[in-house]
């Protein structure tokens, strides 16, 4: 069994899945090692639903950096370890979660001595007269210093040609990847289209990048398994006819297109309104069995107002 | 702010010992901070005899939210401040009410993160009944051991029973440090004052 981290552990006891004693039983096991902790930044990428790709990535990267490792023990010539990455994909594909889990992970393994997670978009980055810009950005890598600096929709800073101060951003962006290489990975985000166009109009760049990333959209089974999760960790549950209801709206959706742009994060808005209509139609109809309080019906998805 | 939890079962003077400490301190009126499950937090001034009577209590369970006291201590000619933590009890095994369930998760919580721990344990009850500890009390020792900052208060020391439940105490807990304590007499205050500050 995996090893629960503590937030988890008081989760449980708040559900009542965990007696007090227990929990400080793990408390007291939870061997604190670096190895353990790396397990259970796996753990939680594995329990992701789908990205098979992603998943199977890491399992390299972690391969390669454990051996250079052992390489460099013994004086072996070792590779570079350049790790700054590419993302594409559409909103709500997973890129946050699993750059999260990597900063956690490559904390582990030794590779960034922080490994938490900056995000940012170019608002944060570029500014409105000259030096702004620079300062700006040299500003959000000193925060991320020690761990991942996510820039979401990278492909904006490259948004107003020449001229544009989304340049000087990208610079400084490459001067701090030289300056601080030990210190900072950096992970470029977005649709992959734009992306593509972004990278092959700054042919200097991508090869900064070596590990690119392709997150797919979810299958609408992936969705519905991501739903169910979600409402669990809620403690919710779907009945029977609440699972169809989900079902059409899934392919509703993604008949309309809406789907592609929102995936998980629609699932979720999608959870969260069906919470606040099953409140409403427990108060009006004045029942609140255990079983009542945590179903969601085909009612509460519902309502024929999408999303 | 440095924080002392005070922790341990249901009925074992948490909430009578941290309001007699806190006049033992010199304070007459208390200003709790009340953090309940739900995140809110609910202030509250009480003078000792109110603060006594509303919320000790012989029916277990009754502190159901943690209750901050802001204290200071004089220390030569300077003040030393800090936060005495009353919790809601602990019991093994799942509770049936959710709220509390909640509230002990919060008492965990601050277990693990509060500079210092007083296990407050109603040594009365020990020594009427010596296989009165469990599962409970053998993970909190090894968790007292590991992280240290961990002491243990023998109440009740004013009853009878209580001299045989600290001897079981101190035999049971044999790695930790043990004062006997009574929150109706004042007895141990004055060791416990000086085990805070110098951990504080
Ligand atoms: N004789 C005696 N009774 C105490 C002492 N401390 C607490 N009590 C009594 O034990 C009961 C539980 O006290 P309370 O502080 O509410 O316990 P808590 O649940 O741990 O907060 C109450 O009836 C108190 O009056 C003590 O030192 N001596
Ligand atoms: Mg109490």
């Amino acid at each position: 069994m995996r090893e629960l981290s503590v937030e988890e552990l008081l989760a449980k006891v708040k559900r009542g899945e965990l007696g007090v004693e227990e929990a400080l039983g793990q408390l007291n096991r939870k061997d604190q090692t670096p190895t353990l902790a790396l397990q259970q930044a796996k753990a939680r990428l594995n329990s992701l639903v789908g990205l098979e790709n992603v998943k199977k990535l890491v399992e390299e990267l972690e391969a390669f950096i454990v051996i250079q490792k052992r390489r460099q023990q013994v004086a072996l010539a070792t590779e570079p370890l350049v790790l700054h990455m590419i993302f594409s994909g559409s909103p709500g594909t997973g890129k946050t979660t699993v750059a999260r889990i990597l900063g956690e992970l490559f904390r582990q393994l030794g590779v960034l001595p922080k490994g938490h997670l900056v995000e940012v978009e170019r608002a944060d980055l570029v500014g409105e007269y000259i030096g702004h810009t620079a300062q700006k950005t040299r500003e959000q890598i000193r925060r991320a210093l020690g761990g991942i600096l996510f820039i979401d929709e990278a492909y904006s800073l490259a948004r107003g040609g020449e001229k544009d101060f989304g340049k000087e951003a990208i610079d400084t962006l490459v001067k701090a990847m030289e300056d601080h290489k030990d210190q900072l990975l950096l992970i470029l985000a977005g649709y992959e289209t734009e992306m593509e166009g972004f990278l092959s109009t700054n042919p200097g760049l991508r090869s900064r990048f070596p590990i690119q990333i392709k997150f797919p959209d979810y299958t609408i089974m992936q969705l519905e398994a991501i739903a169910e999760k979600m409402l669990s960790e809620r403690e919710y549950k779907l009945s029977k006819d609440g699972r169809a209801a989900l079902r059409r709206q899934l392919v509703a959706a993604s008949l309309s297109g809406e789907l592609a742009c929102g995936n998980a994060r629609l699932v979720r808005n999608l959870i969260e309104r069906a919470i606040r209509k099953q409140a409403v139609r427990l108060m009006q109809t004045g029942s609140s069995s255990r079983e009542e309080l945590m179903l969601i019906t085909a009612g509460d998805l519902g309502g024929g107002e999408g999303f | 702010m440095r924080r002392t939890a005070v922790i341990g079962r249901p009925n074992a003077g948490k909430t009578a010992f941290t309001i007699s400490f806190a006049t033992y301190l010199g304070f007459q009126s208390l200003r709790f901070v009340k953090q309940t499950v739900e995140g809110e937090a609910v202030e509250l001034e009480l003078s000792q005899e109110a603060a006594a009577a509303s919320l000790v209590s012989p029916t277990p369970h009754k502190t159901t939210s943690i209750q901050a006291l802001e204290l200071e201590c004089a220390v030569g000619k300077g003040k030393r401040q800090f936060e005495l933590l009353d919790t809601c009890g602990l019991v093994e095994g799942i509770h049936p009410e959710r709220n509390i369930r909640l509230a002990m998760a919060q008492s965990l919580q601050l277990i693990k993160d509060a500079d210092l721990v007083l296990h407050v344990i109603d040594a009365a009850a020990v020594g009427r009944n010596q296989d009165s500890f469990g599962v409970l009390e053998e993970e909190l020792a090894s968790w007292g051991e590991a992280r240290g900052n961990y002491l243990l208060l023998a109440n009740k020391m004013d009853l009878p029973a209580a001299r045989a439940g600290l001897a079981a105490i101190q035999s049971f807990f044999s790695a930790l440090p043990v004062i006997a304590t009574s929150a109706r007499t004042g007895q141990g205050f004055k060791e416990v004052k000086k085990y805070v500050l110098r951990i504080l």
